[in-house]
């Protein structure tokens, strides 16, 4: 080691020696490099669940006594399930459609890691679902898989400058929620963190 | 020399390298989702747009009088019960109505009941679509208003009748007293998820109205459907 420094310096002065002869041609070689090391995420679809009946049981609690359960798939369908002496139904599912999120600007091949982030079930004055077991479904997989730990990895296909799609869905559950008496939407949101 | 200047530009560039690595930092982007979900927990209910009444059609309906004697003629009494007329509209719209016999010897005022004309006589009929299959909807009928016509007002909304889609028919629920409340399952495969309570009932002329004033008389319920 001592020896290799020994090296770089003798070659540092021996460098310093050249450019100073005039004897010597000195050429400067350009040296350039873009670094890109994050990925553009656009959020191309919210995730909706359309409209529901969701009538808890007497002293519900999370997550199955007495709760309304509601599955969204990535095929954008909706499943009810009702714990207990709950109620769970859709009424309307015509807008019910899975989170689509399109990644680009990834080397392709590389891998990439997706976390759910800040989670905030549907609310609405007061009254909140809890959002989560989330799956996805990647690039028009065949199916759907189970998102562990709110974070999964996958290897970027670029698909020629389109990018990757990710769809993910995702349940409610009344959880305690005791009763829902809004006739306004119930809102909530999560954050897609992606990176390599 | 050739070995030495390698070495060099090797060392040149480890040295490089390692820079470069240490200001590399671990980046990440993020996007926040939007999640929404409508909840609509009432039950969508409405009154039949043909069957939107209880209509008894058109009726003659007086009620009776005791007269002075009693069926024997031995003396002045009530012997022929209540001398009331009743018509009453049953789930499926068949009006009847009925007056109290009597005895010809006890100088009685016949109680007068018959159908005039059923043409429009009918059931109403409350749809419940949208439900959940198999969830219980809570009937309440409260709030009974006794047809009247103008500032006559005798004749009195006495008794409902209530078909849950094509259950059998509920006994007839007196209107006096406490809200008449029950309960049925809706049911998703029925008439194509259109579910019904078929509503009839009884009107009743009291003992001793001999005098009825004719034309149209118009009353009301209110029915409450809730999960």
């Amino acid at each position: 080691m001592k020896q290799f420094i020994k090296h770089t310096m003798y070659g540092a002065a021996f460098l310093c020696a050249v450019s100073t002869s005039p004897a010597w041609a000195q050429i400067v070689v350009p040296i350039q490099a873009t670094i890109q090391n994050t990925v553009t995420v656009a959020v191309t679809q919210d995730m909706d669940f359309g409209t529901v009946v969701a009538i808890p049981g007497p002293t519900p609690s999370a997550p199955n006594t007495n709760t309304s359960v509601f599955t969204l798939s990535t095929n954008n369908s909706v499943t009810p399930t009702a714990n207990g002496a709950a109620a769970a139904a859709v009424i309307d599912s015509s807008t019910a459609q899975a989170a689509e999120v399109t990644i680009t600007g990834a080397a392709d091949g590389a891998p990439l890691t997706v976390n759910i982030a800040n989670i905030i079930g549907p609310n609405n004055s007061g009254e909140a679902f809890t959002l989560g077991s989330f799956v996805q479904r990647i690039n028009g997989a065949a199916s759907q898989t189970a998102v562990v730990s709110d974070t999964f990895t996958f290897n970027y296909d670029d698909n020629g400058g389109a990018g990757s799609v990710i769809l993910l869905g995702a349940t409610l559950n009344s959880a305690s929620q005791a009763s829902f008496t809004q006739t306004t939407p119930y809102t909530g949101s999560f954050d897609v963190v992606v990176s390599y | 020399m050739k070995h030495f200047v390698k070495k060099s530009l090797f060392a040149g560039a480890l040295l490089c390298a390692t820079a470069l690595s240490g200001t590399a930092m671990a980046q990440s982007t993020t996007e926040t989702v939007q999640v929404g979900i409508s909840v609509q927990n009432t039950v969508n209910a409405a009154l039949d747009a043909t069957n939107n009444s209880i209509n008894f059609g058109v009726i003659a309906l007086r009620g009776g009088s005791d007269g002075l004697l009693a069926a024997d003629g031995t003396s002045a009494g009530n012997t022929d019960g209540d001398m009331n007329a009743t018509a009453t509209v049953l789930t499926d719209g068949t009006v009847t109505a009925e007056g109290q016999a009597i005895d010809p010897l006890d100088l009685d005022v016949a109680a007068i009941g018959f159908v005039v004309d059923d043409s429009s006589a009918q059931q109403a009929i409350i749809n419940i679509t949208n439900g959940v299959d198999g969830a219980d909807l809570n009937f309440t009928l409260d709030t009974f208003s006794d047809p009247a016509n103008g500032a006559f007002e005798t004749l009195s909304f006495e008794s409902v009748i209530t078909q849950f889609n094509a259950d059998a028919a509920d006994a007839p629920a007196a209107t006096s007293g406490a809200p008449i409340q029950f309960t049925d399952a809706y049911v998703a495969a029925y008439n194509g998820g259109t579910n019904t309570l078929s509503i009839g009932g009884t009107i009743d002329v009291p003992e001793d109205t001999t005098s009825v004033t004719e034309g149209l008389y118009s009353g009301s319920l209110t029915v409450t459907v809730s999960y």
